[in-house]
C-alpha cells in the first residue's frame, strides 16, 4: 500500500525566499487564460486553540499530566525518566541508552519475543528509548485493551530482567552497527562532529549509543545498578494523551504501577552535564574516506541550552539561516549552485548546551566551493536582516505553530518537552506572541553572539586526495586529518 | 453482519481470550467526503475535519516512473523537481516561498506511479495554494540554465540516498535482477547516465502529456466549508484547459518468470546480504490483502518469522526484514537479511526459503492472524489521524485502485481474512519458478 517513494525535500523545513528574479529566456509551456494574474487575497490567520493540560499525582507521588483527545479511541501513555545519557559515568558511556533498550528485552514473566507477541497482540505499539535528558517508555494503545495493556508496560518499567542472553545480543549488534557506520560517510560525520566540538571527556563528545570499549565493558550487574539507580518513582513523570480522562488514567495507571516505590526520600535528579568549553578558533578536520560520492560537512561548535531566554529569537535566527527549505543556506547551496540536495542549520539544544551546526552532502568536486558558500552565509547572519526577510521568517514559525499539535503523538512529545526541561506553563500559549515581537536587532545581537564562523570547527568527510588542495586553499584556519578509527575509538 | 459472526468464529479459536478484551477492534468511522469530477476531467475530492485550523491540499498526477520512456529513467521525479521552477504568474522556487511565509509546509514526491504535489498551511490560505497549482499546472516555464541547475541537485540526491550509503544500492539490485521488460525493473531516481541524456524537449513533451487536468485528482483534508471550496476549485483548476489527447497507457507487461533465477553481485558493502523474492499481483487485486497478512508474519518487526529465526534463534543474520510491495502493476515481495560474520549466506538463503516454504505448507497460526488484525487495526487509525493522512488515503484509493471507496473498505476486507486465505496466496506465489535468489557479495572478498 505504500510504495517507495523519493521526497523531493529536505528534512528541516522550509521558509524565506530571495526574491529570485524571473530568468530571461523563459518558455511558457502552455497558453493559459488571465485567471491568475493576481494572488488570491488572504485573510487573517486563525486563532491557536491550545488543548487544555490537566495535572495530577499518581499515588506513588510522580506527576501525570494528560490531555483528553477524544477524537481516535487511542491511549498514548509516555513514563519519562530524568536524566537519560547524562548520567552516564565516565568510561560507561553508552551505558543509560543501552539499558532503555533492555527493558523489553524480558521482562516479568515474558520473554523478549514473548512480550512483543503479547503487545502487538493487542494492536498496542511498545518503545524505550533514551536521548541525552531523558528516558521514556512509550505505548499507544486502543483504548479498549488499555487495561491489558498496562501491565504489559508495567513489567518493562518495574520488572525488567535484563537477560544476559539479550544483553549479548544486543551489544553485538551495537558493535556491529558501529563496525558498518565506519563505511558510511553520512554515518561518520556523526560521530566525528561532536568529538571535535566537545572532545572525549565531555558526554556530548560522544553519542549517546556510546563506543566500542564501553559496550564491550558493561557487564548484567552495571545495567541492573543503574537501573536501580535511576528507574525510581522520584526520577518519574507520566504523560497521558487521548481518549481518557484524568481521573480514569490515575486509577488505571495506580493499579498497573502498584509496587513503584513513592517519590518520598528520593534521591535529588544528578547535577546537570557541565556546559562545554566554547571554542575559540576555526580549525579544519578531513576524514579521508577514499571513492566516497559526497562530502559531509558539519560546521559549528557549542550551541544554547534548552533553557535559553532568546528561545524565539533563535529560531526565527534559524529558520532565516537554515531552518527551511527556502533559508539562506539552501537557497544558495541548492537553489543557486546546485551543489547539494539539501543544506540545513540547526541549534540542538538540550538541558545543557548542546551543539549548533549547520551541513550538508555535497558533489565531491565541489567541497571546497560548497565550504566557501556556508561561511558566505554563516558571516552575512551577522548583518541586519532586511524587514521582508524578518516577516517572512517570523511568519514561517508562528503560522506554523499550530500544526504541531495535530496529532495525539504531537501533543505528549510538547507534554515531554515541558516537563523534561522544566518549561514554564505558558511555554506554549506565549510561544506565537513571542515570536511576533522578536525585532531585526535582536535577531542581529544573537547571530552575533551565537554563530561566529570564524571560531566554528569545520568537519569533512571526503575523499581527501580530491577534496584537500580545494580545502587548504581557503585558508580557514589549521587544518588535519584524522583516521575514522579515531572518532570510534 | 456477516462479518461480525465469522469474526467470533475466529475469536473462539484463538487460545486464552477467555476475557474478551481481545474482540475485533472497533471500527473508525467511514470517511465522509465530496468528490466531483469537473468538465476538464480533474477530479477533486473534499473531506472536512475541522479539529485543527489547517487544511492539506494534495495534488495526485497519476504518472511515475512507470511511465518513462527507455533512456530517460528517473525522468518522472526530475520533472517533479521542475514543477517548483515558476510558472506563468509564480516565480521561481516562489512556491515554497509563499507557503512557507504563511507558515505551511509544501513538498513532493515521485513513485513508480504517480507524482504527488501537497501543501499543509493554516486554512484561511487554501485559495492561495490552489492558485499557485493551477498556475503551475496551466503555464509552467522552465529556461536551460534552471534545467541543468535542477538536474545536478537530482544527482546529488541519488548519491545521497543511493550511492554513498552501504547497501543504498539494495532496492536497484533487486528490481534489476527480477525483472526484464515491465519498468519498474529501474528505480524512481533512475540513472546517471539517463539524467545526464534529458533535455528541455523532454520536459515539454512529458508536461504536454502527463500534466493535464484529466490526469489530476486534487484531495483537499481539513477545516474548510466545502461549498467554498468546491468554489475555488472549480475556479482556479476548472479553468485550465482540457488536454487534446489522451494519457497513454501502454506500459510493457513483464513476461510470467518460467524458472527460479539465481544471481551473485560483488557490491561495495561490509557484510554479505541474501535477498529471496517472489514475484506476486498488484495493489487492489483480492489476493492482496491476503499476502499482506502473509508478509508481516514473516517479515515486519522484531516478532515476525524471518526476525525470529535467522536474528533471534540460529543468529544467522545481523538483521532481516522483508515486505510485499504492492502497488498499482505486479510487483515483488522479497525478503532479505544481512549475513552476521562467520555465517554463510548459503545458510541464510536456506532459512529464508524454509520460512516461505513453511507458510505454504502451514499457513499462519489463529494467534498470528489475529495479532496481525490488530496491529492493521492500529495502524489503520493512526493512519488516519492527519489531515495529510487522511487527503493521502482517499488520493491513494481513487488514483491506484480506481475506486475510492476502499480508502476505508480496505478495513473491513483486512478483518474479514482468513487462514485459508493466506494459505492460499503463499501457495499461488511463493513457488520455486516465480523466486529470485540474489546473494549479495562484499567486493574483494569477505572482511
Amino acid at each position: 500500500m505504500t510504495a517507495m517513494f523519493m521526497t523531493r525535500r529536505i528534512r528541516p523545513l522550509i521558509v524565506c525566499a530571495l526574491a529570485l528574479a524571473a530568468a530571461s529566456a523563459v518558455t511558457t509551456l502552455r497558453a493559459q487564460g488571465p485567471d491568475r494574474r493576481q494572488p488570491p487575497p488572504l485573510g487573517p490567520p486563525p486563532a491557536l486553540r491550545l488543548p487544555a493540560v490537566q495535572k495530577g499525582t499518581l499515588a506513588n507521588g510522580v506527576p501525570l499530566w494528560l490531555i483528553e483527545q477524544h477524537r481516535v479511541p487511542l491511549v498514548q501513555v509516555n513514563v519519562l525518566l530524568r536524566g537519560g545519557s547524562s548520567l552516564d559515568r565516565a568510561g560507561r558511556y553508552g551505558m543509560a541508552s543501552l539499558v532503555a533498550a533492555m527493558l523489553d528485552e524480558g521482562a516479568g514473566s515474558r520473554s523478549a519475543l514473548e512480550l512483543a507477541d503479547a503487545v502487538e497482540f493487542l494492536g498496542a505499539e511498545l518503545s524505550t528509548s533514551s536521548s541525552f535528558d531523558y528516558s521514556a517508555i512509550r505505548m499507544s494503545s486502543p483504548v479498549r485493551n488499555l487495561d491489558a495493556a498496562l501491565p504489559l508496560m508495567a513489567d518493562v518499567l518495574l520488572r525488567p530482567t535484563f537477560p544476559a542472553n539479550e544483553l549479548d545480543r544486543l551489544r553485538k549488534e551495537r558493535l556491529t552497527a558501529l563496525v558498518q557506520a565506519q563505511d558510511n560517510p553520512a554515518a561518520i560525520i556523526g560521530y566525528a562532529f561532536p568529538r571535535v566540538v566537545f572532545g572525549p571527556a565531555h558526554r556530548y563528545g560522544t553519542p549517546a549509543t556510546g563506543l566500542a570499549p564501553a559496550l564491550t565493558a558493561i557487564t548484567p550487574d552495571d545495567v541492573r545498578a543503574f537501573y536501580r539507580e535511576h528507574y525510581t518513582a522520584g526520577h518519574a513523570a507520566v504523560v497521558v494523551v487521548g481518549d481518557i480522562t484524568l481521573a480514569d488514567a490515575k486509577a488505571r495507571l495506580d493499579r498497573a504501577f502498584t509496587g513503584w516505590s513513592s517519590t518520598a526520600g528520593a534521591a535529588p535528579t544528578a547535577a546537570p552535564i557541565p556546559t562545554a568549553p566554547q571554542l575559540t578558533r576555526r580549525e579544519v578536520v578531513i576524514i579521508d574516506k577514499p571513492g566516497a560520492a559526497q562530502s559531509q560537512i558539519r560546521i559549528g561548535w557549542v550551541g544554547v541550552p534548552r533553557s535559553t531566554g532568546e528561545y524565539a529569537i533563535l529560531q526565527v535566527l534559524n529558520t532565516i539561516l537554515g531552518g527551511s527549505f527556502t533559508s539562506r543556506l539552501n537557497q544558495n547551496l541548492r537553489e543557486r549552485n546546485g551543489y547539494t540536495y539539501g543544506a540545513s542549520s540547526g541549534f540542538d539544544m538540550r538541558t545543557s548546551a548542546g551543539p549548533f551546526l549547520a551541513g550538508a552532502g555535497v558533489q565531491t568536486d565541489k567541497t571546497a566551493e560548497a565550504l566557501r558558500e556556508f561561511f558566505v552565509e554563516l558571516d552575512g547572519i551577522r548583518k541586519p536582516v532586511p524587514a521582508a526577510e524578518l516577516d517572512k521568517a517570523k511568519n514561517y514559525v508562528a503560522l506554523g505553530f499550530p500544526a504541531e499539535f495535530e496529532t495525539s503523538r504531537d501533543l505528549a512529545q510538547k507534554l515531554e518537552e515541558m516537563i523534561v526541561f522544566s518549561l514554564p506553563d505558558d511555554t506554549f500559549q506565549s510561544f506565537v506572541g513571542a515570536v511576533t515581537r522578536v525585532t531585526a536587532a535582536e535577531v542581529q545581537q544573537a547571530a552575533d553572539r551565537y554563530i561566529r564562523g570564524d571560531r566554528m570547527a569545520v568537519v569533512v568527510v571526503g575523499d581527501r586526495k580530491v577534496i584537500e588542495p580545494g580545502i587548504a586553499a581557503l585558508k580557514l584556519g589549521p587544518l588535519r586529518v584524522v583516521p575514522v578509527e579515531e572518532f570510534f575509538k | 453482519m456477516t462479518r461480525r459472526w465469522r469474526w467470533r468464529v475466529v475469536l473462539a479459536t484463538v487460545i486464552g481470550l477467555a476475557t474478551g478484551v481481545l474482540a475485533a477492534a472497533a471500527r473508525p468511522p467511514k470517511f465522509a467526503y465530496q468528490r466531483v469530477t469537473l468538465p476538464n476531467g480533474l477530479v477533486a475530492i473534499l473531506h472536512q475535519d475541522r479539529s485543527t485550523p489547517i487544511v492539506n491540499i494534495q495534488l495526485w498526477y497519476h504518472v511515475g516512473s512507470k511511465d518513462e520512456r527507455p533512456g530517460r529513467t528517473g525522468f518522472a521525479h526530475f520533472f517533479e523537481h521542475l514543477m517548483f521552477k515558476g510558472s506563468r504568474n509564480v516565480e521561481p522556487e516562489q512556491h515554497t516561498s509563499i507557503i512557507a511565509s504563511v507558515g505551511g509546509q509544501a513538498n513532493a514526491y515521485t513513485t513508480e506511479d504517480t507524482t504527488v504535489f501537497w501543501q499543509t498551511v493554516p486554512s484561511q490560505y487554501l485559495p492561495l495554494a490552489l492558485w499557485m497549482e493551477a498556475d503551475r499546472l496551466a503555464t509552467l516555464r522552465i529556461d536551460q540554465d534552471t534545467f541543468v541547475r535542477e538536474r545536478e541537485v537530482v544527482k546529488e540526491e541519488r548519491r545521497m540516498r543511493i550511492e554513498n550509503q552501504p547497501y543504498g544500492r539494495l532496492n536497484e539490485i533487486i528490481y534489476e535482477q527480477a525483472f526484464t521488460t515491465h519498468p519498474y525493473r529501474h528505480p524512481v531516481i533512475g540513472s546517471m547516465d539517463d539524467l545526464n541524456a534529458a533535455t528541455l524537449e523532454d520536459v515539454r513533451d512529458f508536461y504536454a502529456t502527463y500534466y493535464v487536468p484529466s490526469n489530476v485528482t486534487v484531495v483537499i483534508a481539513g477545516d474548510f466549508d466545502v461549498a467554498e471550496a468546491e468554489g475555488l476549485v472549480r475556479q482556479y483548476l476548472g479553468r485550465v484547459p482540457k488536454a487534446e489527447r489522451a494519457v497513454p497507457r501502454d506500459i510493457p507487461r513483464e513476461p510470467a518468470q518460467k524458472a527460479e533465477k539465481r544471481v551473485v553481485v560483488a557490491e561495495n558493502v561490509p557484510l554479505p546480504a541474501v535477498v529471496v523474492a517472489h514475484h506476486i499481483t498488484y495493489d487492489g487485486h483480492p489476493d492482496a490483502y491476503p499476502l499482506h497478512i502473509a508478509a508481516k508474519v514473516l517479515s515486519d518487526g522484531q516478532s515476525s518469522r524471518i526476525y525470529q529465526r535467522l536474528v533471534y534463534q540460529s543468529g544467522l543474520a545481523l538483521t532481516a526484514f522483508g515486505q510485499a510491495n504492492l502497488i498499482e502493476h505486479p510487483n515483488l515481495f522479497y525478503a532479505a537479511a544481512i549475513v552476521n560474520p562467520g555465517q554463510s549466506p548459503e545458510a541464510v538463503e536456506k532459512a529464508l526459503i524454509a520460512e516461505l516454504d513453511r507458510i505454504k505448507a502451514e499457513g499462519v497460526s489463529p494467534r498470528e492472524l489475529q495479532r496481525s488484525k490488530n496491529q492493521f487495526a492500529r495502524d489503520y487509525i493512526l493512519g488516519r489521524e492527519t489531515v495529510q493522512q487522511k487527503a493521502t488515503h482517499l488520493a491513494h484509493a481513487e488514483v491506484l485502485h480506481a475506486d475510492i471507496t476502499t480508502a476505508d473498505g480496505e478495513f473491513d476486507i483486512f478483518q474479514n481474512i482468513t487462514q485459508a486465505d493466506v494459505k492460499r496466496v503463499a501457495g499461488t506465489y511463493f513457488t520455486p519458478q516465480s523466486r529470485v535468489v540474489i546473494h549479495i557479495m562484499p567486493k574483494g572478498g569477505l572482511q
